[in-house]
């Protein structure tokens, strides 16, 4: 699928969460170690208190990124449901600041490793070119 | 997003001296973030467990804080607000020259240990 494609993609057909609680809004690339997404923040996001996107909220749409991988391949390529990812672990996450109500931001996830069901990634969250966050996590996929 | 008196509550706070101090709270089981997280399988977002610690953390020294670097979050076992309505947060907070606050936090229910967090926080701003 070449990234025009990508936007023809339902991020919620590929995630457990939903309603308000789904925290990127496209796809914009996929390959065999990367994925990338983006975000509008809106005034009505759940992370948003004062006009302005939290720190949870950015670690949540770096997860739901790299979740959203996940959900691809397995709708995708293993033709298979979508299986719900947790955390499993945060690792020198620096947030430079938050966002405001309106920007845009633009998720890049690096796979480092992928043993079994758990994923490790580096993450860099951007807006424009200024990069407001990155880190490193461990997203655990768990059988509901 | 604010989720103290609303996503989770104080049940009882012990204050072991200045820095040290042990919360026990209660999750709202109801609401509406545990619907969307997941529908029909309420968990506790991890980073809900770190905006609570944040929370507290800005209770207890009294002013608002910002998340600045996790040094390190490990996840041990999700948490389930109907099996586990009331948890406990434990916390250790050093104050900076600089005026942030480096905590480390056990999130814990008796024998379990659900989450340990090491973070620094900041002023806004």
């Amino acid at each position: 699928m070449n990234d025009d494609e990508m936007n023809d993609i339902n991020v919620r057909e590929l995630l457990p969460q939903q309603g308000k609680f789904v925290m990127i809004d496209w796809l914009r690339h996929i390959d065999e170690t990367s994925v990338v997404s983006s975000m509008t923040v809106d005034k009505d996001n759940i992370f948003v208190d004062d006009d302005i996107f939290s720190e949870s909220g950015i670690i949540e749409n770096i997860a739901q990124t790299a979740a959203a991988r996940m959900g691809y391949i397995g709708k995708y390529i293993d033709k298979k449901g979508v299986r719900i990812g947790v955390i499993g672990e945060i690792k020198n996450l620096v947030i430079e600041r938050c966002p405001h109500i309106g920007e845009e931001l633009t998720t890049s996830v690096e796979i480092t490793a992928e043993i079994f069901s758990t994923l490790m990634i580096q993450a860099k969250v951007n807006i424009d070119n200024e990069l407001i966050a990155h880190g490193s996590m461990k997203i655990a996929l768990i059988d509901s | 997003m604010k989720l103290l008196y609303d996503f989770f509550d104080y049940a009882s706070i012990t204050g072991y001296d200045e820095n040290h101090t042990e919360y026990s709270i209660r999750l709202n089981a109801k609401h509406s973030i545990y619907q969307d997280h997941f529908p029909g399988n309420p968990v506790t977002p991890g980073v809900c467990i770190i905006q609570i610690v944040k929370e507290l953390v800005s209770e207890n020294r009294n002013r608002r804080l910002v998340l600045k670097k996790i040094a390190k979050v490990r996840y041990f076992k999700s948490i389930n607000p109907v099996e586990y309505p009331v948890i406990f947060v434990s916390l250790t907070v050093a104050d900076t020259d600089e005026g942030d606050c480096n905590v480390v936090a056990t999130v814990f229910s008796g024998d379990v240990t659900f989450t340990q967090l090491s973070m620094a926080l900041g002023r806004m701003g």
